[in-house]
Order: structure tokens, then C-alpha cells, then sequence
């Protein structure tokens, strides 16, 4: 961790409120960003970032993550992706949840998990890391933009001098990759 | 797997992962944020990538395979075609490795260099320059070749199981069947896991060993660059139509073709009848059953001139039988190609339309609904589902064209990013539902009945919008 994200961290743990409006000088643009990309609204996008900041406020300590930004990263990100996920769910009228192994996942960064599903998550967590790391570099990041950070294909085909097309079929064969790998763990969609 | 699971999946990636992320595009001075890129250049860049894969093509090929690439006669192998056409990757694998060892004994073959393939491609409006030869002055083209054994694909769920450079030693990329030889099947196999792939949305049936063979074509498309808008379809005319089924090379030709196509029509927002005519000659030159020419012309002209006069007519689509599948085909590979490079983003969604029975099929989705609406009784159609991304502000192509901020004073129902949003039609507007269209896959399912409602409120229409969906959802048949 660099010293400015150490700085952040121990103003975190010391519970100054001076923390919220460094980390949000620092990385609310990168935040935002996350957010904004997954919500695609802006007001969402900034409640979003700030329910980040409050979540993190509320979980460190007694957190301690590795890497700061990450960690911030990751709370926008699922946040959004909750968020989303129930706006999408009013829309459809029921408000019902498809069951799945990602609805059960729970997210890691919420305090008070259930250990056993703290367990689970951890599982996944390390099938993930297995995965994405037998992942050629710039495959692994081309997936992790496009689903972690909800990049359209075709953003990420003109990043890396890509056809849509091909974007698309790399896509894919991870996909197909990462099912695999979920099937071989037990995992059923 | 579809995409929402791999999203709701990776809330478990590890969070450095993202740090990763933000290094790579730092250290390579790329576009680390996440802001939405620019729109010129997304349309400019798949240009600027085709034109780096083509020169790169033209540097790489010629030293990477110093062994010429046969070719076979096209003609013979329809039975081969037709063995592919069946399969799921095992299967094909091993029928197509028969069927190419049959071909083994075609009198003649046509042997074309890496080489010579990626440079007429790159200069010129000829398909192919092939050199023909008897099968006699060509040790390996005579006879048929021992099979090479197919792998399982057991090893699939390790990723790092696979190296390139050792199945390259064992086999030519583009050898997707791995019987040692490059020939039509493999051209055949490669474009229709693409079909599959990209235009579908279907999963890949290759195995991973077969992916690193097909990357031929995936990642170098012959292409030609002097003159970028050649109607493709001219260079494909070279040979007579005998000759299809096509070979790699046509594959090749015909993969550039469809890049270049939907280069033409992100920037054409308003395609002629001609345009789609032309579409439509590729398109069923590629995809049997075959409609003839005139059949087109006249679905066509049916399709566009009853959207301009009369949209309610456009139900009599069916009265074509097998032809509003092929068309829609057309529809739906723009309407696919369209959406997944404008979801989520913020701009009007303005240039893609379509005006009947088109089919909408998301990989993320098993079903999609194609709805067209009329407002004020000015055409205004648009088209949505349950998460289909939707703006205002969609120009008719084909019908009565007008801008959104003109005519249609209001927005359509489900406006913002995500559907659902909805506020801001105004209550009083005439709201009819023409029609919609429930398909999955290549299957059209059913087509629906008119729905016309007049003179509602928007939350009177939006119910009933909702109801329609309802409705859709519980008469899905997979």
C-alpha cells in the first residue's frame, strides 16, 4: 500500500471524518466513474459513491484492507451492482430476485456476514483468483472490465485495437472457461 | 453463463484484481478510467484495429506457416457441408475428420500461400489469386491423410491447461478439425462458431484447442484496404456460384464483409433499401436455404414500402414463409451488433430502427420482445423489452423520418438507460401497440396479435405494456 493510501487507512481507523473527504478528493472521480458506468445515471451514480464512503467508514475498522483502493473500489462496485440489480428487479414488477449462485454470493465488503456464507464467498473468491490468473494478461483484464467494471465491448474493442466482434468471442470463450471451472467445483447455475 | 451472472459472480473478485486493472492502463497509457469513450472513436477504431490485424496479417502470416495452405475443390465437398451443418463439437470433430479424409481424393486441388492470400487481400478487389495445380504435383493432396487424434475437451476447466505453442506444433492454425489439413470444413467451422458467437450469442461449441486454430480468422481478416466500401459481395462473384459452399478464404472474405457492413451501417444511420438488398445477397449466399433474388426484392419491397405506407400491414411479413426468418436474421445481427455497442451508455440511441418482424435475441436474455409503436399517428417505432436498453430519440429509417424533439414531443415509454424510467410521455398521447414478436434462438416463436389502445395516460399504457410482457413471459417456450 502507498503512503497515501496508508494515510487514508489511518485516518479510517482513528474515526477522523477527514478521512471521507480525502478519500473522496482522491478517488471519488474513480469511483464515480465505476458507478456511473454500471448505474449510467449520474444522481444514482453519486448516492452510490457515497453510500461507498459510509460503507467503508462503517467497516474500517475493524477492516484492514491489503490495498485501499481496491478495497474502495470493489465496495462502489458491488454497491452499484446491487443497486442496480433492485432497480432492474422494481422494473420487472416483482421485485424478485432470480436464485442463482451469484444471489447467494454475499458480498464480502457487508459487515456481518454468515460465516457459512462468508465460507462460500471465500470459495468462490479463490476459484475467481484461479481463474482470472490462468487468464492471459490481457484477457484477464478485458474480462474484468467488462464485468466488474460493466465496460461495453465495444469501449473495450477500441481500448485494445479489437474488432467488437472479436472482444465479443474472447468474451465468450472465458465465459465458457469460467463456467467450466465452477462446474469442475460443483457449482450449478 | 450469461453476462448478469458473471457480474453478480465477480462481487467475489478478489479486490486486487481491480488494482490490476488501474496499473495495466497506467503503465500502458491506455484509457484507465471509465469514462465513456469518445463516439467517433468507437467508430473510428474498429477501422484503425482492422487495418493494424491486416498489416499485421501481412507482417506475421507470410513467416508464420511456410507450408502452403491447401485449398480444396469446393464442389465435392457439399457432402462434407452437410455433415458439418449437424454438430456439436464432438460430433463435428469427428465427422468432419471423415468427411475430410473423403475428400482426400479429389482429382484436383487449389494451393494458396498464407501469403498470397493476406496480400490480395490487402491490395486487391480480386477474391483470390490461387494457383491450380494437379493434385499429382502435390504430395499431400492426393491421398487422404491419417487422422489426427481429436482431443477431449476434459481439460477445458483449467485455463492455463492449453498452451498455444504446442498445439501449433502439432497443427496449422485454421485446422479446426485437426486432420492436418486446411480445407473447407475448417472455413466452414470457423465461420459458423463465429456466426454462433457473434451474431447469436450463443456460446462457443470449439474447444479450446480448437479456438487457438480458429484464431486465423478471428484475429486476421483479409481485408481491403485501399478501397474499404468494395461491395465485398463483388469479390465473392469472382467465382461462379458453383463454387459454394465457400471455402476459408471466401470465410475470410466474408467475415471482412460483414465488418466492413457494419462499419457502412454505424455510419449510415439511414441504410437504403439497396443497402439491405446487398446485405441480403451476402448474407444468403452464406446461409442456406438460399432465397432467390427476386424473392428478396420483393420482401424487401413489401417490408420497406408497406413500413412507409401502411405499418399495420407489416403483420402480412408472415405471408413469406421461410423469408422473414432470413430476414430477420439481417435485423437481428444489426439490431445485436447495435445494441452491444451502445448499451449502457449515454448517448441518444438514435441511429437503429426497425420496423417489423425483427427478431431481438440477447445472449444475456432467452428471449427478447420486439414491440412497434405508433404515436400521434406519426410513425414512431421503437423497440423494447425487460432489459433491453432504450432512449428516446430513435430516428425512423424507413418510415416517416422526424426527430424525436419535432413530432414526438414526448418520450415513449421506458426512457433513461435502464427501462422503467418512463415519466415523461406525455399522458394524453395516442399509444398503440402494433405488434410484437416473441423469439428465442433461431426459433420465431410467436408472432402476436394487434394491441391498440388509444387515448391513455402513460401509466394506463405502461400497464398495459407491462401486462403484454407479463403475458410474454408465461407463453415463452424454450
Amino acid at each position: 500500500m502507498d503512503g497515501q493510501d496508508a494515510r487514508l487507512l489511518a485516518l479510517f481507523k482513528q474515526r477522523d471524518e477527514q478521512a471521507i473527504a480525502e478519500t473522496q478528493a482522491i478517488y471519488g472521480s474513480v469511483c464515480l466513474g465505476i458507478a456511473k458506468h454500471i448505474l449510467r445515471n449520474e444522481q444514482d451514480a453519486e448516492e452510490c459513491v457515497n453510500d461507498a464512503m459510509m460503507s467503508v467508514w462503517q467497516q474500517i475498522p475493524p477492516a484492514e484492507p491489503q490495498s485501499f483502493r481496491a478495497y474502495l473500489m470493489t465496495v462502489t462496485r458491488n454497491l452499484a451492482a446491487s443497486r442496480l440489480e433492485q432497480r432492474n428487479a422494481q422494473k420487472r414488477g416483482g421485485g424478485v430476485q432470480p436464485v442463482s449462485i451469484e444471489s447467494d454470493a454475499p458480498d464480502l465488503t457487508a459487515p456481518g456476514a454468515d460465516p457459512a456464507e462468508h465460507a462460500e464467498a471465500s470459495e468462490l473468491s479463490a476459484l475467481l483468483e484461479r481463474f482470472l490468473n490462468a487468464l492471459p494478461q490481457r484477457d484477464r483484464i478485458i474480462f474484468i472490465e467488462r464485468f466488474w467494471f460493466y465496460k461495453p465491448e465495444a469501449e473495450i474493442a477500441a481500448n485494445y485495437g479489437l474488432s467488437p466482434g472479436n472482444v465479443r468471442v474472447k468474451l465468450s470463450r472465458m465465459k465458457k472457461k469460467l463456467a467450466a471451472c465452477l462446474k469442475k467445483e460443483g457449482y450449478h447455475e | 453463463m450469461n453476462d448478469e451472472t458473471v457480474k453478480a459472480l465477480m462481487k467475489q473478485m478478489p479486490a486486487h484484481f481491480a488494482d490490476e486493472v488501474l496499473e495495466y492502463h497506467a503503465a500502458h497509457g491506455t484509457a484507465g478510467n471509465i469514462a465513456a469513450f469518445p463516439m467517433v472513436f468507437r467508430f473510428l477504431l474498429p477501422a484503425a484495429a482492422l487495418t493494424a490485424a491486416a498489416v499485421f496479417a501481412l507482417i506475421l502470416l507470410p513467416h508464420k506457416n511456410d507450408e502452403p495452405v491447401q485449398v480444396n475443390s469446393h464442389v465435392p465437398e457439399i457432402t462434407e457441408l452437410i455433415a458439418v451443418e449437424s454438430t456439436d463439437t464432438t460430433a463435428s470433430q469427428t465427422t468432419t475428420a471423415e468427411a475430410s479424409g473423403t475428400t482426400g481424393t479429389t482429382g484436383t486441388a487449389q494451393t494458396v500461400s498464407r501469403s498470397s492470400l493476406t496480400t490480395t487481400a490487402a491490395h486487391s478487389t480480386t477474391a483470390k489469386t490461387v494457383q491450380t495445380r494437379s493434385a499429382n504435383t502435390d504430395g499431400n493432396s492426393g491421398g487422404a491423410q491419417a487422422a489426427v487424434p481429436v482431443q477431449t475437451t476434459d481439460a477445458e476447466t483449467e485455463p492455463s491447461a492449453y498452451d498455444p505453442h504446442d498445439i501449433l506444433k502439432q497443427f496449422s492454425l485454421g485446422d479446426v478439425n485437426m486432420d492436418g489439413r486446411i480445407t473447407t470444413v475448417d472455413g466452414q467451422m470457423i465461420l459458423k462458431d463465429w456466426h454462433n458467437v457473434v451474431l447469436d450469442g450463443k456460446e462457443t461449441a470449439f474447444s479450446p484447442e480448437q479456438i487457438i486454430l480458429a484464431d486465423v480468422v478471428d484475429g486476421f481478416l483479409p481485408y481491403d484496404l485501399e478501397n474499404p466500401w468494395l461491395a465485398p459481395y463483388e469479390e465473392l462473384k469472382t467465382q461462379a456460384p458453383a463454387d459454394y459452399p465457400l471455402s476459408l478464404e471466401d470465410a475470410q472474405v466474408i467475415v471482412a464483409y460483414y465488418t466492413r457492413i457494419l462499419s457502412n451501417f454505424n455510419m449510415n444511420p439511414n441504410p437504403t433499401k439497396n443497402d439491405y438488398v446487398e446485405f441480403l445477397q451476402i448474407y444468403q449466399k452464406k446461409f442456406e436455404p438460399a432465397v432467390p433474388a427476386e424473392y428478396t426484392d420483393m420482401l424487401m419491397e413489401k417490408t420497406v414500402v408497406i413500413s412507409e405506407d401502411d405499418p399495420a400491414q407489416n403483420v402480412n411479413i408472415e405471408e413469406f414463409g421461410l423469408a422473414p426468418i432470413e430476414f430477420s436474421s439481417i435485423e437481428h445481427f444489426r439490431m445485436k451488433e447495435y445494441i452491444f455497442t451502445r448499451i449502457g451508455r449515454t448517448e441518444r440511441f438514435n441511429t437503429e430502427v426497425h420496423y417489423s418482424a425483427s427478431r431481438i435475441n440477447f445472449p444475456d436474455n432467452p428471449y427478447e420482445i420486439n414491440i412497434e409503436i405508433l404515436t400521434n399517428n406519426e410513425q414512431y417505432i421503437g423497440s423494447f423489452g425487460p432489459t433491453l436498453h432504450y432512449e428516446s430519440g430513435i430516428e425512423i429509417i424507413n418510415g416517416k423520418h422526424h426527430s424525436n424533439s419535432d413530432q414526438v414531443t414526448g418520450r415513449l415509454a421506458y426512457t433513461g438507460e435502464e427501462p422503467g424510467g418512463a415519466e415523461d410521455i406525455l399522458p394524453t398521447q395516442k399509444f398503440w401497440i402494433l405488434r410484437g414478436v416473441q423469439c428465442s434462438g433461431d426459433t420465431y416463436i410467436n408472432p402476436r396479435s394487434e394491441i391498440t389502445v388509444t387515448n391513455t395516460t402513460f401509466e394506463e399504457a405502461k400497464a398495459i405494456l407491462d401486462d403484454f410482457f407479463a403475458q410474454s413471459e408465461l407463453q415463452y417456450e424454450p
